[in-house]
């Protein structure tokens, strides 16, 4: 049977009726009659729901109100949230083409670039997509980023304030300037990149990264190092002074900033990536799943979303929409945009291994 | 004319097999032959993949520390496990119900609570921390996490359940009255302990071991959170390759470098026990 290439009747729970079965049949056929075409013209039957896995959490909630529920009233199609699906599963899902996973998926930039390199996703429809209005460096032909992140320095403010704290990433890796224990992520990417800038890298000639600075620049704090796994983590060390300073995601310390927690911090040198949608190639709900994607690229709706969570619009326009008072939580506000750096995303998907096993070998000593 | 074949149990507990071997095949060496498949023939047949990691220091390095790391709890599991063991075998029925609860409690909770309990515990202003400082014992915290000091407590902790269980076990199956025959002949309580008790302990000991070690050498959460960066443990690089990179056939290589080592360490391990346990023995356990 269809099952496997027919996500959206094989899920039925109850009753699988004929209507059902025929209109299914129908939008597979007409997937797989429109497969070579760039992008039909004629609309397909319409699926009765898209799968979006994505990262969960309060992200999840705010997707559902900004992008969602929006994309809903105006399509009548359902879109059902599913658990964040790493590039590994992804890879899983397309070469075994085990459709019903997921239509649209949310991957870190990072992952879109490496899916991207493996031929893992479709090209996006740019013509439904205002692509001058998104920033460069979010908007790839295989994946586009629907919101902005940072990766900045927080601080515990019992220990230091705005003016005392460290400026940027070359007081944070500066031997005996700042003492005292400092968290980093115990991941390569994005620790080298900012361990680059604390070698003393200008933000603008970052990429190719230069590996040997990163790792001379970890390897002259090793001593106050102290890692964090998960993002909860880092916001935790925060607040339990297991660090007096700390590379931290804006999104983690923005809550417990504005609960009152001794965590405050700033977006000087910030490294900027996001999350990026991307549908998985050969998916048979193409036609939709294009559409979908647009719809998050909307100014309106990214508006909406920046103002449920400290993540910025990839679409330019969405910053009119936005009041002050918002943007200057965010990675894409004016005052904080200009401070910041884009990650090269197709750097790491090139060339990561390198990164990945250098880093490797400093944390063995 | 054909000769009916006797139907014997023997032969049917053969044929109940079946369905496991089934299970057993599909679900469990099927996936198997095609991690190191993967490992072997992509992307290119031969051992490419295999020479890219023995020829790097940090893997043999991460290999090393990944089966000290497991050898080192396996012990203390080992000397921590037995007394706890004994008491619970020589226990009446109320008390062993209560130490039951005790261990088998604790080893039913996720082991990712326990560790970030652990670590709550421990962190630099925690509970432990917060007591020593404020006793006076200490002047400044002790740095408890993020070395080995507390990956080991968290690890011994988490798999203590796996060494006390068989270690129970046999112990109660135990015949006693072997024990008291050696007390009657005169055999100090060192004697009865080394020549006796311990070669008939020994099948739990060796069920235990193996438990204990082989869950070890594949521990992810426990070092990954309470260790410091030098507590790497193989499966956070074979993590590193299957998510990160995505490489694939790097990381099957690496996962059958893993199953071969622990192999080789478990017959090893037979070998030697056997040879123990046939020159020590006096009875059957």
């Amino acid at each position: 049977m269809n099952r496997k290439r027919n996500p959206g009747g094989a899920r039925l729970a109850g009753s699988f009726s004929r209507r059902q079965f025929l209109k299914s049949t129908g939008a597979v056929a007409s997937a797989a009659a429109v497969m070579g075409i760039d992008f039909p013209a004629i609309a397909q039957s319409k699926p009765d729901q898209l799968i979006i896995p994505d990262a969960g959490g309060a992200l999840r909630d705010a997707y559902i109100k900004a992008h969602y529920s929006t994309f809903t009233e105006e399509t009548g199609i359902k879109i059902v949230p599913a658990e964040y699906m790493g590039v590994a599963q992804l890879k899983a899902m397309v070469d075994n083409k085990a459709w019903g996973g997921g239509d649209v998926i949310a991957l870190s930039a990072g992952e879109a670039a490496i899916a991207s390199k493996q031929g893992l996703v479709e090209k996006i429809d740019y013509s439904l997509i205002d692509r001058p209005k998104m920033l460069p460096q979010a908007a790839h032909d295989d994946y586009c980023l629907s919101l902005v992140a940072a990766s900045l320095i927080a601080w515990n403010t019992k220990k230091y304030d705005q003016s005392t704290a460290p400026q940027g990433w070359v007081d944070f890796f500066t031997p005996g300037k700042f003492k005292g224990p400092r968290g980093l992520w115990k991941n390569a990417t994005l620790t080298m990149d900012i361990a680059a800038m604390g070698a003393g890298v200008p933000k603008d000639k970052l990429y190719p990264l230069d590996i040997d600075k990163s790792i001379s620049a970890l390897k002259g704090v090793r001593d106050d190092l102290v890692f964090w796994e998960h993002g909860s983590e880092s916001a935790q060390f925060l607040i339990d002074n297991q660090v007096d300073f700390e590379f931290a995601w804006n999104g983690r310390v923005y809550g417990p900033k504005k609960n009152g927690q001794p965590v405050d911090y700033a977006f000087n040198q910030a490294l900027l990536d996001g999350d990026a949608m991307v549908i998985p190639k050969g998916s048979p709900n193409q036609y939709w799943a294009q559409r979908f994607l647009a719809h998050m690229m909307k100014a309106k709706t990214q508006a909406a979303l920046s103002e449920l969570i400290p993540y910025g619009p990839t679409n330019t326009d969405a910053n009119a929409l936005i009041p002050a008072s918002v943007q200057a939580n965010l990675p894409t506000g004016p005052d904080n945009f200009p401070k910041t750096v884009f990650q090269d995303f197709d750097w790491w998907a090139n060339d990561g291994q390198k990164a990945y096993d250098a880093f490797n070998a400093f944390l063995l000593g | 004319m054909r000769k009916k074949k006797i139907w014997t149990p023997g032969r049917g507990y053969l044929y109940l097999l079946i369905p496991p071997g089934i299970f057993l095949c599909l679900l469990f060496i099927w996936p198997l032959a095609t991690v190191v498949y993967q490992g072997l023939f992509q992307p290119s047949f031969g051992f490419g993949n295999f020479t890219t990691i023995l020829a790097s220091t940090t893997h043999l390095r991460v290999l090393l520390f990944t089966f000290q790391l497991a050898a080192e709890v396996t012990v203390i599991c080992l000397v921590v496990a037995y007394p706890v063991a004994y008491m619970m075998s020589r226990a009446g029925d109320n008390m062993l119900h209560v130490a039951l609860a005790l261990v088998l409690i604790p080893f039913w909770t996720s082991v990712v609570i326990r560790t970030y309990a652990w670590a709550a515990l421990f962190q630099r202003h925690g509970l432990v921390n917060d007591l020593l400082v404020r006793a006076g014992i200490v002047d400044e915290p002790v740095k408890f996490i993020y070395n080995s000091t507390g990956v080991l407590i968290g690890m011994v902790q988490i798999l203590l359940p796996f060494m006390i269980l068989p270690l129970l076990n046999a112990m109660r199956r135990m015949d006693m009255t072997l024990i008291r025959a050696a007390e009657i002949l005169g055999a100090n309580p060192l004697r009865v302990f080394v020549h006796v008790y311990l070669p008939l302990s020994m099948p739990g000991v060796t069920a235990g071991v193996l438990l204990v070690f082989i869950s070890a050498v594949g521990f992810y959460v426990t070092p990954a959170v309470l260790g410091g960066p030098r507590q790497m443990m193989i499966a956070v690089l074979i993590e590193q390759y299957v998510t990160r990179t995505l490489n694939w056939p790097l990381a099957s290589a690496l996962a059958t470098i893993l199953l071969v080592a622990t192999t080789i360490l478990y017959l090893v391990y037979e070998r030697a026990t056997r040879r123990i346990g046939s020159a020590l023995n006096m009875g059957r356990g």
